[in-house]
């Protein structure tokens, strides 16, 4: 089975800080996943050394128990004899040769016989059904009919590994929807193994099988999507996954981390010295007046209302619970969000009640981990 | 989380990685070779020319007192501090910076004026005049010297009088000879470059950021100074660096219009030294030439430096916008007609004239003439007994001249590409930094010194390298490693733009090394490529100091026979040749623009 | 672009290959860099220069020799050897090629040659004498030869190096400017301030044979100093040969790059400055073909111009040694030195008679100054001093 695994592998320019350190990764033959961080976290060094593009300073890659890199053995097998396909973010398709040409590029390589070739370009721009456009040059097409006929190219030659860099970055919302439809669907018929890069946490959700979350250059999780939105790694993974982002309260003084302590304290004292920092995610956040017992339970002050349509993100500062009368936050307090899907009928200054439940709490410690509450599900991609 | 310290692997690992790395990716090995070999063609012939600074030469061993070959500083006294060292070098070299600066003003005036009359105005004529204003770069720089001197030539020099002479006109010397002249003259022949250059920049600059300056409230002029020229420092540090770089090794021009006033340059320096065999002070004067050249580039270097970090910044919203002259419209319109006249109908017409009298400078019906173009024979040039049209000489002079110098410029041209793959490839690494100095080394070399390093490195057999002196072999290569720096600016630029995705996206296809660089590289870098052979074939047509030392017999090329003409005293035929030659690498650069859309710009690196 | 990535390890491994092979590239180039000729050699050595007499000389079977190996090249410092080829060629049946190339240009190219084992060069008709004897001889590179069926019709003087023509260099003003003969009569006079601006002749430090001319000079300038005498009344005050360079240098000379500007500046159809040129009497020939206005200065005292004498030499290496043995003795008949004596010239072939017609120069011998071959070494030792003389007066 062609499992991609990376082991110890290190990637560092001179004696700058490195760009990937000691990264252990498999990537699961079949799967569809996600190298996601925010720019710079490595995750393009990543892919391009599994491509066979950068090479690591340190550690091995193999793909299905080949040997791809091995620093320490001196093996390298270089770009054209990996079998793999690679779509860059702004397409790479070469300006002087047709679309047509531009997919047989590959065929032409493995010195495919011209009647065959001509068949599998022709199924492949079928598929990304941009077959119409065969004899024009991709100057005269738009960047999402080019993204089709780079993604046509790599399809064509059947790589084992579809590895894909911001491919919908250059994209805009109308066409990036559709794009990623079209992966994802792509990904359904082919059973091909794809691994793709992105800086966009909701394209990592929703097309990912398992989403490798990485950060100055060091793998901070790895799961399929709902875990890792579910349980966060650690304050980074949990902060950088789901929009708007995790409300992250520190155990401080401050007037929400006062309030989240005295619940702890309340349901889980066993864990309250360990904790650092509690995260709740603004769609755990309802405002009601009643619900189970267990619940985290504040009051709050709004402070706006910003509707997107389909809901509703509020901004709330928590008053004291023991001092309803207190009007305005006095210490500025961390401003906390919410999202609703309902209307929220309050207006700034209104006061509100707000309740999360117990499970939605994650707690993190001192070093930002997380602090398993409960035994944590099996990976089921 | 924080690096755990690990087993690493271990150095030998590393090295067999490494090696397995190159083996299959051979851009280093390439670079490497690229290196080697520049290193041999470039850096050798430097050491063989410097060295000969501090070693007694053969016949100069009584003044030396010491045996040929053993270590001296006699030459370095007699260049610097010896009663002659004022005439033999620091007049010329404050000449030489006075020229220098004199030429590269003239050159950014007119030339970075031009281009912003063509690329950002309104103008009439801009197609005629984009194109018609290259042209000075196609003349040979003697051209100008001529015609300058057919026109105020004054009774201070030998030859015929000059034509406001011969009305009756007195030209003074300071105005017909010296540094008036030469720097007229050159900043003539090279203000093309500034006007390539500047008028690309000029191109890609986002007239948004004009617009927003004007939004604020800034004048005209005060944008053009706090705004365009600024972000045009790039281009402009680049053009005065070719510019400034030429003006150092140019002999022609400077000594012919010096001569009559005794003005010498280093470069006039330089070329009487070698032409009386004085190896050791010719080779310390190309010494100190070739100092000062790097000097400017370290500087330009540093300016560039400084100011690269905004130079990207043109992009999307660049866009054609020509501000309109209202007005002055058609007064601009004559200014850049006016500079086309000055620097190009002028001297070629000159030049013509001379070709069809008898007498130059002598209007009178019966001095003109058609027979040093036509007829079937001619007296008294027993070498050349027949108007230059007239028996195969022209012809087979021109078919040499073409295929040496278009062999040469062809191997320039992927060289350059090569240069510019490497160093894209390798980018920071230092074997990058290495290629792309070591191929920008000849520009600073005077054409002469090289050729004489040629010489005397390469007329024996050296290790693997037969002795190549008497064969073209050598003429060409000599023409490659003195062109290689046009064509390797312009490769790199090209590689810079296209970027490694393309090569790499082929790659992962599943083409190897060679396949691509067939495929991929070179189809979609047609285009430069042309550029990168049009520079050198232009610039090489008209080399002269190089072949004329290097030919070997019975190869005639246009420059040769052209100076044979004016050796066997039919100037009038010489001059045609040149006008032959001008015509040649006009029609090669108009086709070439015509059929492949580059300009010369793109050879520039521009 | 210029972006600088701190340096990694692979680069510094690069680094270090580069620098090695650089420093080999290097260390190979340096072995032998200089552009000096390896053996130094210096002394006059008498079995070197000696010229080369065939005892035994069969023209008949050098020419069938010389024809077995098909051609010959050879280089000279003027067009008409085109035609000397040409003639040549007609006569024997063997392919010649003529060659005009400046004398600095053949000197390298023959020494090049020699030394990259590459003779193209077979032999070369050679008009400056000190480089002859100071390098091409005892480097080797060539050497001196003699027919033996006409060696006896030869100057001894003429034999070591062997000369083959004596060519005229001349004083000369326009008789249209001046009807009444020629306004100087004294080379001292054109060191006046009267002639201050008004000499045209070839830029010195440009063409070796002027420098040569001043050597001589430096070698032989009684005449010189005698007629400063009859100039000025008195002796000069040092060696009469410098004090004329120094003065004549002083005197803002019109300087030009060729002889053909100098005859212009002189006597071209539309000239009207008043002026004497020292130039090559094969200018005269446009005083026919252009309508100049020419004439030798006559009376000229001590001497009208002087002569320049043009030595013959065969490459050592040559490929083809009877053809240019052939070749030489040729140039050594009328047939083949007529070639070159259209505009006057003096063969060193005493049977040959003298050809003059230029105008205002009647008796070569007595008219002009001749250079001595014994000074030849002396003449290229102190060539570049005398070019520093020049420099430093020159205004």
């Amino acid at each position: 089975m062609p499992d991609i695994t990376l082991t110890d592998v290190s990637k560092s320019y001179g004696t700058g800080p490195a760009a990937v350190t000691d990264l252990n990764l498999t990537v699961p033959d079949g799967s569809f996943t996600c190298l996601l961080g925010p720019s710079g976290c490595g995750k393009t060094t990543t892919l391009r050394m599994i491509a066979g593009l950068e090479h690591p300073t340190a550690g091995a890659i193999s793909v299905g128990g080949r040997v791809l890199d091995s620093v320490e053995r001196g093996v390298f097998v270089p770009p054209e004899r990996r079998e793999m396909g690679l779509v860059f973010q702004n397409y790479a398709l070469w300006p002087h040769l047709t679309v047509a040409r531009n997919v047989e590029f590959g065929l032409r390589v493995r010195r495919m016989p011209a009647r065959k070739r001509a068949e599998r370009v022709r199924q492949a721009l079928t598929a990304m059904q941009i077959d119409w456009a065969a004899d024009r040059y991709p100057a005269q097409l738009s960047g999402g009919q080019q993204q089709r006929v780079s993604l046509a190219r790599m399809l064509a030659v059947d790589p084992k590994v579809l590895l894909l860099d911001e491919p919908l970055s250059n994209l805009d919302a109308q066409l990036r929807l559709e794009m990623r439809a079209e992966l994802k669907r792509l990904h359904a018929e082919t059973g091909q193994t794809i691994v793709f890069v992105t800086h966009d946490q909701l394209e990592a959700m929703t097309m990912a099988t398992h989403v490798a979350v990485l950060n100055k250059g060091v793998l901070q999780q790895l799961a399929a999507p709902m875990e890792v939105y579910r349980r966060p790694a650690n304050r980074f993974v949990g902060g950088f996954v789901g929009s708007p982002p995790m409300n992250l309260i520190e155990l401080g003084d401050t007037r929400s981390g006062t309030e989240v302590r005295r619940q702890l304290d309340r349901l889980r004292p066993e864990l309250l010295p360990r904790v650092a920092a509690v995260g709740v995610r603004p769609e755990a956040i309802r405002i009601a007046e009643s619900g189970p017992a267990d619940d985290w339970v504040f009051e709050a002050s709004v402070g706006a209302v910003l509707p997107t349509g389909s809901s509703w993100t509020v901004s709330v500062t928590p008053t004291s619970g023991t001092d309803p009368s207190a009007s305005a936050p006095v210490d500025g307090g961390p401003e906390l969000y919410l999202v609703s899907y309902q209307d929220v009928a309050a207006t700034t200054g209104a006061r509100v009640r707000c309740r999360v439940s117990a499970d939605d709490l994650h707690l993190f410690d001192d070093d930002g981990a997380r602090i398993a509450t409960a035994p944590a599900p099996a990976v089921a991609p | 989380m924080t690096a755990v310290a690990q087993p690493r692997a271990s150095a030998w690992g590393r090295l067999r990685y490494r090696l397995s790395v190159w083996r299959r990716e051979p851009t280093v090995l390439l670079g490497a070779v690229l290196v080697l070999i520049l290193l041999y063609l470039v850096v050798a012939p430097l050491i063989a020319v410097l060295s000969d600074a501090g070693q007694v030469q053969y016949g100069d061993e009584e003044k030396a007192g010491a045996a040929a070959g053993s270590v001296t500083s006699f030459y370095l006294w007699r260049v610097f501090r010896s009663p002659v060292s004022q005439l033999l070098f620091w007049e010329p070299l404050v000449h030489t910076i006075t020229v220098a600066i004199g030429v590269t003003l003239v050159a950014f005036v007119v030339g970075g004026s031009m281009a912003w009359l063509v690329s950002r105005t309104n103008v009439a004529c801009r197609g005629f005049l984009s194109t018609a204003l290259v042209v000075p770069y196609m003349l040979p720089s003697w051209t100008f010297a001529l015609a300058w001197l057919s026109l105020f030539k004054n009774d201070r020099a030998g030859g015929q009088i000059g034509i406001l002479e011969a009305w009756g006109v007195h030209t003074p010397d300071w105005l017909a000879y010296g540094a008036v002249p030469i720097t007229i003259c050159l900043g003539l022949h090279y203000y093309p470059f500034v006007f390539l250059l500047f008028g690309n920049a000029l191109r890609r600059i986002d007239s948004q950021l004009e617009d927003s300056a004007r939004i604020l409230g800034a004048g005209r002029f005060t944008v053009l100074r706090r705004v365009t020229l600024p972000l045009m420092l790039p281009a402009l540090s680049s053009a005065i660096l070719l510019v400034f770089g030429r003006i150092l090794g140019t002999f022609g021009t400077p000594y012919v219009l010096g001569l009559p006033v005794n003005y010498t340059l280093l470069s006039t320096s330089l070329f009487s030294a070698v032409r009386n065999h004085q190896q050791g002070v010719a080779s310390v004067v190309t010494g100190v030439i070739v100092l000062i050249g790097v000097a400017v580039v370290l500087i330009d270097t540093r300016l560039v430096r400084e100011q690269t970090r905004f130079v990207t910044v043109g992009g999307k919203g660049a866009m054609d916008r020509r501000s309109p002259l209202g007005r002055m419209r058609w007064p601009a319109t004559g200014l850049g007609l006016g500079v086309f006249v000055v620097a190009v109908v002028v001297p070629v017409l000159v030049l013509a004239l001379t070709t069809v009298t008898r007498t130059p400078g002598v209007f009178r019906r019966g001095n003109f003439t058609l027979k040093y173009w036509i007829a079937e024979h001619l007296d008294g040039a027993p070498g050349f007994p027949h108007g230059v049209l007239r028996g195969g000489d022209l012809y087979t002079a021109a078919f040499n001249s073409l295929r040496i110098v278009g062999i040469a410029a062809l191997v320039c041209g992927v060289l350059g590409l090569l240069v510019g793959y490497v160093v894209v490839r390798t980018g920071g690494s230092r074997l990058s930094g290495v290629l792309r100095q070591v191929t920008f080394l000849p520009y600073l070399v005077p054409g002469i010194a090289f050729a004489a390093a040629f010489l005397s490195l390469f007329a024996v057999r050296r290790g693997p390298i037969p002795a190549l002196y008497g064969s073209l072999a050598l003429l060409v290569i000599v023409l490659i490693v003195t062109h290689l720096p046009y064509s390797s600016r312009s490769g790199i630029s090209a590689m810079m733009q296209l970027g490694r995705e393309p090569e790499e996206a082929a790659q992962v296809c599943g083409a190897g090394w060679l396949y691509r660089v067939r495929r991929v590289i070179l189809p979609i870098q047609k285009g430069p490529l042309v550029a990168g052979v049009l520079l050198p074939f232009v610039s090489g047509l008209k080399e002269l100091s190089i072949v004329i030392m290097l030919t070997t017999t019975g190869t005639q090329l246009l420059t040769t026979l052209s100076i044979n003409l004016v050796d066997f005293a039919y100037s009038q035929m010489a001059n045609a040749v040149v006008l032959v030659i001008a015509v040649v690498s006009f029609l090669a650069t108009y086709l070439t623009q015509r059929l492949s859309r580059t300009s010369l710009a793109s050879g520039l690196g521009g | 672009m210029r972006s600088i990535r701190p340096r990694s390890r692979r680069s510094l491994l690069r680094g270090t290959a580069v620098l090695a092979l650089a420093g080999l590239t290097v260390a190979a180039a340096g072995c032998a860099p200089s552009s000096a000729p390896a053996d130094g050699t210096t002394k006059s050595d008498a079995a070197i220069t000696a010229t080369r007499v065939d005892k035994d000389f069969d023209l008949n079977k050098l020419v069938a020799a010389a024809k077995e190996e098909g051609s010959v090249t050879v280089y000279d410092s003027t067009g008409d050897v085109v035609e000397a080829a040409a003639a040549f060629t007609k006569k024997y049946g063997i392919k010649a090629v003529g060659v005009k190339s400046k004398v600095g240009d053949t000197l390298q190219k023959m020494t090049r040659e020699a030394a990259a084992d590459n003779v193209t060069i077979d032999a070369t008709l050679y008009e400056d004498g000190p480089t002859f004897v100071g390098e091409l001889l005892p480097q080797k590179v060539v050497y001196p030869w003699l027919p033996g069926d006409l060696v006896d019709d030869i100057a001894a003087k003429d034999r070591t190096p062997p000369q083959v023509l004596q060519k005229a260099n001349v004083f000369a003003y326009n008789p249209k400017l001046y009807p009444a003969g020629c306004p100087v009569h004294n080379v001292w006079e054109l060191t006046d301030p009267k002639w201050r601006g008004k000499v045209v002749l070839q830029d010195p430090l440009g063409k070796p044979n002027i420098i040569q001319l001043f050597t001589q000079l430096d070698s032989q300038g009684d005449a010189l100093g005698k007629a400063y005498r009859d100039e000025y009344g008195t002796k000069p005050s040092g060696s009469p040969a410098q004090e004329w360079i120094k003065k004549l240098a002083a005197n803002a000379p019109i300087l030009t790059s060729s002889d053909g500007d100098s005859s212009a500046a002189v006597g071209a159809p539309n000239q009207t400055k008043r002026r004497i040129g020292l130039f090559s009497t094969a200018k005269f020939r446009d005083v026919k073909d252009k309508g100049y206005h020419l004439r030798a200065c006559e009376g000229l005292q001590p001497w009208s111009g002087y002569l320049y004498p043009k030595y013959v030499g065969i490459a050592t290496h040559t490929r083809h040694p009877n053809a240019a043995k052939l070749f030489v003795h040729f140039m050594y008949t009328e047939a083949g030195i007529g070639t070159e004596m259209h505009n006057g010239g003096i063969s060193a072939n005493r049977t040959i008679p003298v050809a003059g017609g230029i105008p205002g120069l009647t008796d070569w011998h007595r008219d002009l100054f001749a250079f001595d071959s014994a000074h030849l070494r002396s003449d290229y030792r102190k060539s570049s001093d005398m070019q520093d003389l020049w420099r430093l007066n020159h205004h």
